[in-house]
């Protein structure tokens, strides 16, 4: 019924070149919007999404940016939560289409995550993505948060510090192959485990760098898709759900539980089995997340062994974050769920970077976002429609 | 071009029925929320209890806590721990620990900066 017809990403970096997050976001519009082959008039429905006013020092962003754009008298909303807020946009455009609301809906994910504040003060602002009148107020980081977790879940299965490292090489050694990838990086193993360490077990190098940057897509009813996008992808299931948002609250704190249920949820839509996914693009904002991200997801009975065989390896029977993820492409957070569901649906119609593109096809594609630690998870996906 | 600008945002804050939790910060005392179906007890506290109850009370617990597991680094020391009497866990900003202390007790803060802290139990000092 819903299906993705124009797709693009900026750059991931840390700008220097003087331009903004709204010449970013005009960028990407324009370009999905060639791909699609409609015209801005055709667009009944703007969905952006941008994690915080903080960061862009602009309320009501959807205003300006449909303005920006050259969309007059259509709906304009802005979606956010957190590290999900992409990935929501995306479900919020996917109901639109759903309910008959629209025929064809832009979505635009953006944040200047790196070059308008200072890094420490990001870091501050991402402390109150938790619950600020509790962990927030103990001036606790997401890296900390993240690094508590993740002991939880290497004590219970065996996931060790080399792990980590080799998803590290893993992720940036397939953005040394993404041209809009930030950190573009041949680690070495003892390179990862002797840097900085920010809060045990993560070292500097286990975390996703500040990015600034956009996505874009345009969704269509399948009514209305233009005759020379016939092979569009289609989202076929999402799903969303929460969990406790304090950690001490759950009952397994290694665990990351709300994808299970938004990724069941996702699943009954499509009327598919996580094992049916071929390729995913998961939110490793930290190196240990993915693995928590694949156990919770259900895309194997054995992460563990599967990723020490190569599985989820770029040449491997499901690749996963061929882009490079959050680790390598980099993590502009309102354009990271928008960008996971462009890089699913090029690789779905063989239209992903050269060296990236995989020659075997899958039916089926993931992309899964979570804001705070797992926290609101949504999950969509994607079915190639190429044969 | 680029041109520099500063905001500065001076909050108010006021945080109603949670200002037992936040005063009891500064005091140093843990004040949690108890549950009137289940009894099970919040630290932090939960509005709504895993029972779905909203009926609960505030009760002081003893303030001693169990650390479950610790992460350090250049962001700092911190923990999740579990508090006498809680039936939840906390994250807590660890003061003075060595790696091998697992037993700590609340500690006031200065009001103006609400916080969890936990100070180690030394032997005759709990």
């Amino acid at each position: 019924m819903t299906f993705v017809t124009g797709y693009n990403l900026s750059q991931f970096n840390r700008r220097k070149d003087g331009s903004s997050f709204r010449d970013w976001a005009s960028e990407t519009f324009e370009a999905s919007l060639e791909t699609s082959s409609l015209d801005r008039s055709d667009i009944d429905t703007l969905i952006v999404s941008s994690e915080s006013d903080f960061f862009t020092l602009q309320l009501n962003p959807a205003s300006v940016i449909a303005d920006d754009l050259g969309l007059f008298n259509v709906e304009a909303v802005r979606v956010e939560g957190g590290g999900a807020s992409g990935q929501l946009a995306v479900h919020a455009g996917v109901k639109s289409i759903l309910s008959g609301t629209s025929k064809h809906v832009a979505i635009i994910g953006f944040d200047p995550s790196a070059s308008q504040l200072p890094s420490e003060t990001i870091k501050k602002l991402y402390s109150y993505s938790f619950d600020a009148w509790t962990d927030g107020m103990n001036g606790v980081s997401a890296t900390a948060l993240y690094a508590l977790s993740i002991q939880i879940f290497m004590s219970e299965t065996g996931l060790n510090e080399y792990d980590l490292a080799n998803l590290t090489i893993n992720n940036r050694e397939n953005a040394c192959l993404n041209p809009g990838a930030h950190l573009k990086i041949n680690h070495s193993q003892d390179e990862i485990l002797n840097s900085t360490m920010i809060s045990s077990p993560y070292r500097r190098f286990h975390c996703s760098p500040l990015s600034d940057g956009a996505a874009s897509i345009i969704l269509s009813h399948k009514n209305y898709i233009p005759s020379k996008r016939k092979t569009a992808p289609e989202v076929i299931g999402i799903g969303s759900a929460n969990d406790r948002v304090n950690l001490g609250a759950r009952l397994e704190m290694g665990e990351f539980n709300s994808k299970t249920i938004s990724m069941r949820n996702a699943c009954k839509m499509a009327d598919i089995k996580p094992s049916e996914i071929g390729l995913a693009e998961l939110y490793d904002a930290y190196a240990g997340a993915q693995f928590q991200a694949i156990k919770a997801l259900g895309l194997s009975s054995n992460f563990l062994k599967d990723f020490r065989n190569g599985r989820f390896h770029k040449e491997g029977e499901m690749p996963i974050n061929l882009s490079g993820g959050l680790m390598g492409q980099g993590a502009p957070v309102g354009a990271t769920g928008v960008g996971q569901t462009a890089t699913c649906s090029m690789l779905l119609e063989g239209e992903y970077h050269d060296e990236l593109q995989i020659n075997n096809i899958p039916k089926y594609a993931l992309a899964d976002s979570h804001g705070g630690i797992g926290t609101t998870s949504a999950t969509s996906i994607i079915e190639s429609n190429i044969n | 071009m680029i041109i520099k600008q500063k905001l500065d945002l001076n909050y108010t804050l006021s945080f109603g029925k949670m200002a037992s939790w936040v005063f009891g910060l500064s005091e140093g005392k843990a004040i949690a929320l108890k549950c009137n179906q289940c009894e099970k007890s919040s630290f932090p506290p939960q509005r709504i209890c895993d029972c779905t109850s909203s009926k609960n009370e505030w009760i002081e617990l003893s303030g001693k806590a169990n650390i479950l597991v610790k992460t350090s680094g250049v962001d700092g020391d911190f923990a999740i721990a579990k508090f006498e009497g809680s039936d939840n866990s906390a994250v807590v900003r660890l003061k003075g620990f060595k790696i091998d202390e697992m037993n700590g007790k609340i500690s006031s803060c200065d009001p103006s900066q609400p916080s969890l802290n936990l100070i180690p139990i030394k032997s005759g000092n709990d």
